[in-house]
């Protein structure tokens, strides 16, 4: 993948996606280990799932 | 914590509130300032650009409301640390994007309980030291702070003359900023736009009013560092300002009353003060209301310990590790002559730590412990002291440029930007002065 003058990938909007991502699952691991309610954990992988989403939407884009 | 992607902060909050601390988040450089005003922080994560502004401009807010609190930058990239280092001090902090639960606990155990590593006690929240010498010059600093005289800081290079400085103005308690500026940076043909500032139209180039230094310092304390290098032909216009208390912006009529703190500093000595005339008699006794010599570092060498500490302790946060100094090493740092003091301390534990390879537990000094810029030549820095906010926004943004031979997307990327807003700083750039968007 390359970025192209017409279709230049903007890859701070990719990496924003990918530390939310990376937020999340750290968030999620550390609930995990203090035994915060599955719910809140829950919620957490379901704002992951969307970045993921986001993600493929904008490589597809690109 | 400053930053503008409300998913990124409300995980990075959750996570830091799980790890037994309290936050509070804000979006913009507005809703950063009043939060700034209103609570005592031990700490600010800062993220560089923002939609109203940049990091920078809160920076100010945290001097004036919050000076004890210690700063981290949220950034994506290790390139921009030097540029911000430049501007923010070298006390600051890095988050390096991707963060994970560890970093951000090393950062707060570090700065906040000191569980992580070996905690260092920082006097006015900056100065690092318990020796005899350090005791005297802090007992000083107590004295003078309770005045309003003007200091000159006397001391050899790299002995932490604007430490120093950033210390007297944390000990008054002042509502002003510190503004500080390098008289050996500027030139002679500026000195006095930066100092007073000027009008719009008041020479070519002045496409807008500038406010000087000393305005900038209203309430404050304005420092001004290699006050010899400025040229004696310059003297007699500072002077008057010190003498009077007023300003005159450069061309302009209107008199502006001016209330800052003067603390200037030199590395010459008192005798070649008196006898190469580097600093007019006058200005000198304006100027060293109430002198002040900086102790060399081989005059405190008992301080060489915990001044390696902490240059350790910064360096082990930033990149992750955890080495530690035997006593070996510190024989080593104490007979060493140091004769680019602090600042080559500093090296040396730099350079320490780049060589120590992985699974080492012990600090690898370097087999030569000397510079060859040891004794001699001023900090390198990336910036030229008295610009504002805007413009050490703008040279960040332009080096970043340069640095990325024009490339937008890599360039914001290491800015930590969206494409649109570079293009929209970019614009705003070309349409005050002859910036190019062709390239790249």
């Amino acid at each position: 993948m390359t970025d192209t003058e017409n279709t230049p990938l903007d890859r701070h909007a990719l990496r924003n996606m990918l530390n939310n991502i990376t937020m999340n699952a750290e968030l999620v691991k550390l609930m995990a280990q203090q035994d915060v309610p599955s719910q809140q954990l829950v919620e957490s992988i379901d704002k992951m799932l969307v970045e993921c989403k986001h993600c493929a939407t904008y490589l597809n884009q690109s | 914590m400053v930053d503008d992607d409300a998913s990124f902060t409300e995980a990075t909050a959750k996570i830091i509130q799980l790890l037994q601390h309290e936050v509070e988040v804000a979006g913009t450089v507005e809703e950063a300032r009043s939060a700034l005003q209103q609570t005592e922080f031990d700490m600010v994560l800062l993220d560089i650009m923002l939609p109203d502004g940049s990091g920078f401009e809160v920076l100010e807010s945290i001097y004036r409301f919050n000076r004890l609190a210690h700063i981290a930058f949220i950034t994506g990239h290790v390139a921009v640390k030097n540029i911000i280092r430049s501007v923010a001090g070298p006390e600051v902090s890095f988050l390096l994007k991707p963060i994970d639960v560890d970093k951000i606990r090393s950062l707060l155990n570090r700065v906040i309980s000191g569980n992580d590593q070996v905690s260092i006690a920082r006097h006015y929240g900056i100065l690092v030291g318990e020796s005899p010498a350090m005791q005297a010059l802090y007992t000083m600093i107590e004295r003078v702070a309770a005045s309003s005289a003007n200091v000159l800081l006397q001391g050899q290079s790299g002995s932490g003359k604007e430490l120093v400085a950033r210390a007297i103005h944390n000990a008054t308690g002042c509502d002003g900023s510190f503004v500080a500026a390098n008289c050996g940076a500027i030139p002679t043909e500026l000195i006095a736009s930066e100092l007073f500032g000027h009008e719009k139209g008041a020479f070519t180039g002045a496409s807008a009013r500038k406010i000087g230094l000393f305005e900038r310092a209203q309430g404050g304390t304005l420092f001004l560092d290699e006050i010899t290098e400025m040229p004696l032909d310059m003297q007699p216009n500072l002077l008057r300002v010190l003498e009077t208390g007023k300003i005159c912006r450069v061309g302009g009529t209107e008199e502006i009353d001016v209330s800052c703190r003067v603390l200037s500093a030199t590395n010459r000595s008192r005798d070649e003060l008196a006898s190469k005339q580097y600093l007019r008699e006058d200005i000198y006794f304006r100027l060293a209301v109430f002198p002040i010599e900086l102790p060399p570092l081989k005059d405190r060498t008992e301080d060489i310990p915990l001044l390696a500490q902490a240059f350790l302790n910064e360096f082990n946060q930033e990149q992750n590790t955890d080495y530690q100094l035997d006593d070996k090493a510190i024989e080593r740092l104490q007979q060493y002559s140091w004769p680019g003091n602090i600042r080559e301390l500093r090296h040396a534990i730099q350079r320490a730590h780049i060589l120590t390879g992985p699974g080492v537990e012990t600090l690898q000094l370097p087999a030569e412990l000397s510079s060859p810029f040891a004794s001699e030549g001023a900090q390198p820095t990336a910036l030229q002291a008295g610009k504002t906010i805007e413009e050490v926004e703008r040279q960040l943004i332009l080096e970043t440029l340069k640095a990325t031979k024009g490339n937008k997307p890599e360039a914001s990327d290491m800015l930590g930007i969206s494409l649109k807003t570079l293009y929209n700083r970019l614009n705003q750039y070309e349409q005050s002065s002859d910036i190019s968007l062709e390239s790249g």
